[in-house]
């Protein structure tokens, strides 16, 4: 467990406790994601990755804690409340979530024209932009039962960066994508980083990619978390922690100390 | 006994929770339709799949219904030698009855099954957690322009029902059986009141429009999210929707004579 406080939490979770049933997912967890950080959430199947982001997002009610994302309380907002939240957030979802009525231009007309209502020349502009960065131009048109799964899933990267959040959670944006799309992916989430300040919440099974990318890793067990940089991890003093990261990873932090030089 | 009771009692207490639940989401459907905006594209898109959609079968059942009813009220009408009178036993049992009642099935399996199939796939698959998460409301959205959609078309396909069973009796009647044409037409138009039956019968078809609407967006919106899930809200869709048809259609007969 590592409660320790961050100096600029934009996302902070005190005490969440969450069980499904009998089983307990949470048992006071205490987290902060920095602002303008990319922290990635690790764990095994069920450790509570994906739930955490629902948390954060407003989706599931913990069932005793706090949550605060930019100083905002989730827990208990209304929906007026929730929506001013939530405008503050993108997400990706693991199967992507594309509405399969609607193309893949209209998917990500969508939060354009709802959220931000903007004109419709501008976005066009917008959606043309940002289908080039996830390497999807032509594809405005197919409906999401058109494409591949990997397709699918940076369709749904497009739509959740369209609005330029504040604060972008994705669950498991790497799974089933080729080493190319995994670069691509990886560049475009630290140029947002980078050039939009964007806080990134990742859950990720993608140790490589993790360790390339991540400011701060959150190691999701026993209810609760362990935090640190990728390298405090790898020196862990519990050996399931350095198991658990021990893959064939890329140099450790390699991303971190490109910003330091920068 | 003790035990009976008290699971009587959860039971009961489970109804009325289900009860305050569908109006509450009755409250959220009203509140979506007031508030803009108001979504016309998706309206006439639903519209499209609710009624026209459903054109063929309810054209089929109507004229087969109608024939049915010819053959029948003929058979028993010669006994009394009053077959002259064929067209209002036709006309007045399926503008009264009938034809709101078989529509309103009719549609619930097709259309209102499909509805609560759709949303809970949404459920199912995010579709409607990625929609909150970009700030809209997925009752605005999704199950709004649905329901809309299912009170539009439902007065509009009993009213192409009864046209169209009352020209399945025709045919049975007269070009079967041999009843004079003009008789039929004639005893139909005479014992038709505008006001009391064919208006009342497109209340009845609002009303059913109204449950069938509420019922599969709401077993939709609420389905569990699996495959089960998906399943066991159509289902639910069909069997509540159907028999409160029925229900309802005793209560308004009774209270309102229609």
């Amino acid at each position: 467990m590592d409660p320790s406080p961050l100096p600029d939490p934009h996302v902070q979770l005190r005490g969440v406790r969450l069980a499904f049933g009998r089983r307990r997912v949470f048992d006071g967890l205490d987290c902060d994601f920095e602002r303008g950080s990319i922290c990635v959430l690790l764990g095994g199947s069920g450790s509570g990755k994906s739930t955490l982001l629902r948390l954060v997002g407003g989706l599931l009610a913990p069932d005793a804690g706090r949550i605060a994302v930019a100083g905002q309380e989730v827990v208990g907002s209304s929906w007026r409340e929730l929506r001013e939240i939530r405008n503050k957030l993108g997400m990706m979802f693991q199967g992507g979530a594309l509405l399969d009525s609607l193309s893949v231009y209209q998917n990500l007309a969508l939060p354009l024209r709802e959220r931000l209502r903007m004109r419709e020349p501008e976005i066009a502009a917008r959606i043309q932009l940002q289908l080039a960065a996830v390497g999807l131009e032509g594809t405005e048109s197919l409906l999401p039962r058109q494409l591949s799964g990997g397709m699918i899933k940076r369709a749904a990267l497009a739509r959740a960066l369209i609005s330029e959040p504040e604060i972008l959670l994705c669950d498991e944006p790497f799974s089933g994508l080729d080493p190319l799309t995994v670069h691509r992916i990886e560049a475009l989430l630290l140029e947002v980083n980078e050039s939009l300040g964007m806080t990134l919440v990742l859950s990720s099974h993608h140790i490589p990619s993790t360790l390339r990318m991540a400011d701060r890793l959150l190691l999701l067990m026993d209810g609760g978390a362990v935090a640190g940089t990728p390298q405090e991890l790898l020196h862990h003093g519990d050996a399931r922690i350095r198991e658990f990261l021990d893959e064939d990873a890329a140099p450790a932090g390699a991303h971190a100390s490109r910003r330091s030089h920068s | 006994m003790a035990r009976l009771l008290q699971r009587l009692g959860l039971r009961c207490l489970g109804i009325v929770e289900q009860l305050g639940r569908i109006a509450l989401f009755a409250l959220s459907l009203s509140r979506a339709v007031l508030s803009p905006p108001a979504r016309p594209g998706r309206v006439v898109q639903e519209v499209f799949d609710v009624g026209v959609l459903s054109l063929v079968i309810v054209c089929i059942s109507g004229a087969a219904v109608g024939m049915v009813l010819g053959l029948q009220g003929y058979n028993t009408l010669i006994r009394f030698g009053a077959e002259e009178s064929l067209g209002a036993v036709v006309g007045l049992s399926l503008i009264r009855e009938l034809g709101p009642v078989l529509t309103g099935l009719l549609v619930t399996g097709r259309a209102g099954s499909a509805m609560a199939a759709e949303i809970a796939t949404m459920v199912a698959t995010e579709q409607l957690d990625g929609l909150r998460m970009m700030s809209v409301d997925p009752v605005h959205l999704v199950a709004m322009p649905k329901a809309v959609a299912m009170v539009v078309a439902m007065p509009l396909l009993s009213a192409l029902f009864i046209v169209c069973a009352i020209f399945g009796g025709y045919v049975a009647g007269v070009e079967i059986l041999g009843v004079d044409s003009g008789t039929y037409f004639s005893s139909l138009e005479s014992s038709v009141d505008f006001r009391d039956d064919v208006a009342g019968s497109l209340l009845k078809a609002l009303v059913f429009g109204v449950v069938v609407g509420l019922i599969a967006t709401y077993r939709g919106y609420t389905s569990e999210p699996t495959s089960a899930g998906v399943s066991a809200s159509t289902t639910a869709t069909v069997v509540v929707s159907s028999v409160t048809i029925l229900v309802f259609d005793y209560f308004i007969t009774a209270l309102w004579g229609v």
